[in-house]
This record gives C-alpha cells, structure tokens and sequence, in this order.
C-alpha cells in the first residue's frame, strides 16, 4: 500500500512538466522580447498565438535573417571586387 | 461590442476512463506562460493550479465533464494531447543506460506522443468485497485529493484511501453518508487480506505506458525501457 500510493503520488506531478519541458520562463520573456523590439509583433498577438506558430514565425524569421545577413556578405564582397578591381 | 474570438483549431481525444469523447484547442503561448511560471516556482499546489487552470480553458467540452474530478491518468492522458496538439507530437528525451551491465552513457531518443497509450489491467475492479456480506466501492483519486499531500506519509496515504472511498454495502444497504471518524475506524478495522485487496485497485489502475527500444550510443548495446505515468519522461 505504502509503495503503491507513494508511486502515484509521485506520478502526479511528473505529467506536469512533459508540457513545460521544452522551454524555460526566461526563454519565453527573451523570445517574446525579442520579436517584439527587432519585428514589431505586439505582446497580445504574441501571447494569443498556439505555441508551434510562434515556433514557426520564430524559425521563419531566422531563416529570414540569414538570407539577409548572406545578401549583405555577398554585396559587400562584390563592392570590394569594385573597388579593388 | 463584443470583442472578436480568437479561432483555434479543435482536436478531439477520448477519455480512457469513461470513454467520453472531449473537445479540446491547443494551449496558447500565454497559457503557457502559467505551466513555465509554476513550473519556475517548483511549489506543488501552484503547479496543480495551472494544470486545472490550463485544462479547464483548454477543454471545450463542458457538459458532463468536471476537470477537477477526473482521475489522474486522464488528467495526464489530456496535458499529453494537448502538449501533443501544441507544441509537437515528438519528445526528445536523453535516456541514461543504467541497471545490467549499463554503461552509464546517454542516447537521445525520440518518443512519438501519439504512440503512448494508457495501459488497462485486467481484474482491475473498483468494486470489493471484504468479506462475504461487506464491501467498498473505490474511486480513483483525482488531482485535488493529491494536491492536499505535501509528503508521503502514513497519515497522508490514509488520507488517500479515505477519499477514494466513494461507498461501503452490506447485504442490507449502501452507505454513502460517513463522517471521517467513521471511515478512519472502518479502515483501521481492515484486516490484512483485506487491506490487500485495497491495495491491489491501486497497483491496478490504469497508467500511461510506453515501451521503448534503443541502441545505445556508446556501448551499442539494445536497451529497453519502459515509460510509466510520465514521470519518465522527465528524470
């Protein structure tokens, strides 16, 4: 009995975090910060989406910063081509 | 004016206990703002709160259905489902290879929520017989009655078996209606075979099980390990 109810004492809040487990309280507030200072989304559209989207619109502009940062290398190495050529 | 409603979509999942059909939206980034803030706090009853909180809001059936009675493994069985529908169906755990001849290394495993599944025992019966004329019929314990036990004690597990009680019969009559008093000395009464008896509803209650096979990332040995109640899934 005694094993027995303490197994499920202990399993009671062990499903609790398999919800939780994939982010921290301070990454939320980073993420949230940061899409809202450098992208211009609003808390309230940032909190009312599912939490995939923001992982989607995270991804997204990610990516999107990487395309622009390659551009930027391109065209700066093509203006030193310029200039020394 | 009324204000405008946020549209999600729905998902629909079956209860494991009663088999009702429950509707259900995933959980919002602010809805989990709750889970990670308990879950930051570490306090038990803060965390058990947000659960009900989260489920309840998240729940959309609402006829017949109340969240804070619902046993434990349909409580775990939903945050599965809605974790699942709003996050990802895909958990990425780091198993440790331990017990025989384990080499103590880890290997990132992936578990497929969709494919854990809440495991029934046969003879599970909520109905006892103590002796030829007396019994008890059990309930399982819900969050609520959980979430009043700060530590395992003896005192404590009493209290759980208390609370499960949901009838005593005889042969002439059902009783519903007891004081505490009362249901403390029908239980301090119990005998050893009957205690066991007890005992066995509660090893047999259904649970969350998921079996898993993997390679060792180290020693390259198949290692299987079973996932019970989630509690698993994280340690």
């Amino acid at each position: 009995m005694w094993q027995t109810s303490q197994a499920y004492i202990r399993r009671s809040d062990g499903f609790f975090f398999i919800s939780t487990a994939h982010d921290s309280l301070k990454n939320y507030y980073q993420t949230n910060f940061a899409l809202m200072q450098h992208h211009k989304y609003s808390l309230t559209e940032l909190e009312n989406m599912m939490r995939w989207e923001r992982d989607i619109y995270v991804t997204l502009l990610s990516n999107y910063i990487e395309k622009e940062n390659e551009k930027n290398r391109n065209s700066q190495q093509a203006n030193k081509r310029v200039r020394h050529g | 004016m009324a204000l405008p409603n946020i549209v999600t979509p729905e998902y629909e999942t079956t209860l494991p206990s009663t088999d009702q059909k429950i509707k259900f939206r995933p959980f919002l980034v602010k809805e989990e703002k709750l889970m990670l803030m308990a879950a930051e706090g570490k306090d038990q009853s803060e965390i058990y709160k947000a659960v009900l909180k989260v489920l309840s809001d998240c729940i959309l059936t609402k006829e017949n259905l109340d969240v804070t009675d619902l046993p434990l493994f349909d409580i775990e069985w939903l945050f599965l489902q809605l974790r699942s529908k709003s996050v990802g169906e895909v958990v990425e755990l780091r198993m440790k290879h331990i017990g025989d001849g384990g080499c103590g290394a880890y290997t990132d495993v992936e578990v497929k929520l969709d494919e854990v599944k809440v495991e029934k025992f046969e003879g599970h019966n909520p109905v006892i017989m103590l002796d030829d004329t007396v019994g008890i019929t059990l309930k399982y314990p819900n969050l609520a009655d959980v979430s009043e036990i700060s530590s395992v004690t003896a005192e404590n597990i009493f209290k759980v078996l208390e609370s499960s009680i949901k009838n005593v019969f005889d042969k002439d009559r059902v009783y519903t209606e007891f004081t505490k008093q009362e249901i403390n000395e029908f239980i301090g009464n119990m005998d050893n075979t009957q205690f066991l008896k007890v005992t066995k509803f509660f090893e047999t209650i259904p649970k969350l099980r998921h079996k898993l096979e993997y390679k060792c990332q180290k020693c390259g040995k198949q290692v299987k390990h079973t996932l019970e109640g989630l509690m698993d899934f994280f340690l």
